[in-house]
């Protein structure tokens, strides 16, 4: 899968989580930026994405993600 | 290959279209609730369970009527992030049909919910209320080696109490507490459950305790343990999550735990299934009664294929004992059906444990709605084991509201998946529910059937059937000798050949010979079909001497699809009309208006027995089929063994 794609998946997966039909992210989003990106519903990203890519995330992995580009590093690593 | 809860492997996959089927409940004019529930009846992932719940809001929202889904409030108090879980809880109780609203409550507030009157949890007026809480609320997550163990486990107890007290004065509602789950590290190892205070052997205690304390509050129980010993403990118990998230367990669980508390909704609204409807052939004995007989068929000792379906009929029996009714439906002559029930010395199944005995060529789903009729239950408290997937893709369209199984094509395993489904969840038992089977008449009797014409819509067409059809040839002449010699019920003339006959008529130029092959999206049903069809002394006349059909195709229209290729073929060679024959046995009165069925018209014979009948093929116009038509050579027939 290219970065773009799973670019594409992930804005797909979070768009179903926020009710938004047609999201993209880019890179630099951040949480704040995507209207009801909020803790719960990032949890909701999180497991997600383990359950569709069959990947897990670490416990020190988990935190400090500072916006899509690095969570898409995180998932990349694992893939 | 293994199989386990996790993935929930009774339900089907979900339909491409599901997303769009989802937004249009409540807004296509179909009733609401059956389309909610159907939806729900498919392996969803936790988006689609979420697509459910929205729908289900929606429609709740609009006033739009959700029967005959059961209307239930339940509040959920946790000691975990339970948010992943309450997406999950709506899909999983309208699949057992249960309209659910759920109350939820701010992060790790029991205690003080329970507690204050004016509470979210206390005024919401609702129908019960989970405590999902486990070992860490309780505080027996550590070990107490120096301490009085004993008091641990009674303070923990003493506190769910309090809150199952509180909830019952101050919210008028009931509690459902769960037994807990242990986790998989042991201090000692062996030792651990002889040692009072470690971790294992305190949970054995207060998990006594909680059996006990619902038995004395009146508390519904939902046995997690239970489900995480099932599982794995070692899996169950997620601490990376529990760390950063706290949630309760693994993820990977949370639809299994959610169709288990979904059952539990369920039962409490009284709607767990009551009737366990057989399908006969390959699901309780292997192989097919009219084809085999009694000598051929598998059942018992002797076979380990026999041994496995002799657990199906096991598993049936102790349903029957604790209060499931148990019926028959199955696509074969009565008499017929009934034999291995009378005579076979390894069935365990008999008549007198049959309460309904449903075996005939009418479609299944006619045959279920005259079950649920003579039992005076609703289509709703049945569920269907069938071993035939296009069966239950047409029950499952038809009935969307009985439960079918998926089922794996070894049959070791479908007991299995029958009870892990867990349609006859029970919260209460008593005598009169042992005695329940028994008191519908054990006469195994047969109820009328009033076959409907359904708007199946897409089913034919989804079955995605191929039909090939070829000339004889050799490469499939073993299979159409057996076919021949073997067909005793969709058999119109009983009409026997040797192989060198067949291999004669295959050769003379004025005889048709025709096999027939079906296979569908579920697999290759082989050679279904043989018509042998000879031109007679006037060139345009063709009399089909011999056609035979295997049973396991009934229903898909194949019939019309052979006639179409007999009248082209014949066409062809200059024929103007085709005569039939129907020649009756004891074994073939199923198709004593086939020919009738097809819009031959009758002709007066002087024979004494069978009937005589014409088609005009000027008059014959050609119908849409719902599978798709190959000419196949002897060449592509080769496989087709």
């Amino acid at each position: 899968m290219t970065r773009s794609e799973l670019l594409e998946k992930i804005s797909e997966i979070l768009g179903e989580i926020v009710e938004m039909d047609d999201l993209h992210l880019a890179e630099t989003t951040k949480a704040e930026d995507v209207q009801d990106w909020d803790s719960t519903n990032h949890v909701r990203l999180l497991v997600a994405i383990e359950s569709t890519f069959g990947i897990r995330f670490e416990t020190d992995q988990i935190g400090g993600l500072q916006n899509v580009g690095q969570l898409l590093d995180l998932v990349e690593s694992k893939l | 290959m293994s199989v386990s809860v996790v993935d929930l492997p009774w339900l089907p996959a979900a339909p491409a279209n599901f997303a769009a089927a989802c937004k249009s409940i409540g807004a296509d004019g179909c009733k609401a609730g059956p389309a909610l529930q159907y939806l729900s009846g498919f392996r969803l992932t936790a988006q689609q369970s979420v697509s459910v719940w929205r729908a289900l809001k929606r429609c709740k929202q609009q006033g739009i009527d959700l029967s005959p889904l059961s209307d239930f409030r339940l509040g959920i108090l946790t000691n975990a992030t339970f948010d992943l879980l309450n997406d999950q809880l709506p899909a999983a109780a309208a699949r057992h049909g249960v309209a659910l609203e759920l109350v939820t409550t701010p992060y790790d507030q029991v205690v003080q919910q329970a507690l204050d009157p004016l509470s979210v949890v206390n005024t919401s007026n609702l129908d019960a209320v989970l405590v999902a809480v486990d070992h860490r609320w309780l505080a027996l997550d550590r070990p107490k080696l120096d301490e009085n163990p004993q008091d641990h486990v009674s303070n923990a107890i003493k506190r769910l109490r309090q809150v199952v007290d509180a909830l019952r004065e101050n919210g008028r509602t009931t509690a459902i507490i769960q037994t807990v789950a242990t986790p998989p590290h042991a201090l000692f190892g062996n030792l651990d459950r002889r040692v009072p205070g470690t971790v294992r052997s305190m949970i054995d205690e207060v998990n006594r305790a909680i059996v006990q304390l619902a038995a004395e509050t009146g508390s519904y129980l939902l046995d997690a343990a239970a489900l995480a010993e099932r599982v794995g403990t070692d899996l169950w118990s997620d601490p990376v999550r529990w760390a950063a998230y706290k949630l309760p367990f693994a993820a990977e669980f949370f639809p299994i735990y959610a169709d288990m508390l979904g059952r539990l909704l369920a039962s409490i609204r009284g709607k767990a299934r009551k009737c366990l409807v057989l399908d006969l052939d390959n699901t309780v004995w292997g192989g097919v009664i009219g084809d085999d007989g009694l000598d051929g068929i598998h059942v018992g000792q002797g076979s380990s294929k026999g041994e496995a379906f002799l657990s199906v009929q096991q598993a049936a029996l102790e349903l029957r004992q604790r209060g499931i009714i148990l019926a028959v439906c199955s696509k074969n002559s009565d008499e017929v059906a009934r034999v291995p029930f009378r005579e076979h010395p390894d069935m365990l199944l008999r008549e007198e444990h049959i309460s309904v005995f449903q075996a005939n060529w009418t479609d299944k789903p006619s045959n279920l709605e005259a079950i649920a009729n003579a039992l005076n239950i609703g289509v709703d408290s049945l569920v269907l084991l069938d071993d035939n997937p296009a069966e239950r893709a047409q029950v499952r369209a038809s009935l969307p509201m009985v439960a079918v199984p998926e089922l794996p094509d070894d049959p070791g395993w479908f007991a299995w998946h029958l009870l892990a489904a867990g349609y006859f969840e029970a919260v209460a038992y008593s005598a009169e529910d042992r005695l329940r089977a028994d008191s519908y008449a054990s006469d195994a009797k047969r109820a009328t059937v009033m076959a409907k014409a359904r708007d199946l819509g897409d089913y034919l067409s989804s079955l995605g059937m191929v039909i090939t059809f070829a000339p004889f040839g050799k490469s499939g002449r073993q299979r159409i000798v057996q076919l021949i010699n073997k067909t005793n019920q969709f058999n119109l003339t009983t009409r026997r050949y040797t192989e060198a006959e067949v291999v004669a008529a295959d050769e003379d130029g004025a005889t048709l010979t025709l096999q027939t092959r079906l296979q569908d999206k579920f697999g290759d049903l082989g050679m279904i079909g043989v018509v042998i069809c000879r031109s007679t002394s006037n060139p345009e006349v063709w009399d089909i001497e011999t056609w035979l059909m295997s049973c396991r195709v009934l229903g898909r229209g194949v019939e019309q699809a052979m006639l179409a290729e007999v009248v082209e073929q014949a066409r062809n060679r200059g024929a103007l009309k085709l005569i039939g024959r129907y020649i009756p046995t004891s074994k073939n009165s199923m198709v004593a208006d086939h020919y009738h069925k097809l819009g031959f018209q009758q002709v007066e014979i002087g024979e004494a027995t069978g009937t005589c009948w014409e088609l005009t093929l000027a008059d014959y116009s050609r119908p849409q089929l719902s599978m798709q038509v190959v000419r196949g050579d002897t060449v592509l027939m080769r496989a087709a063994q």
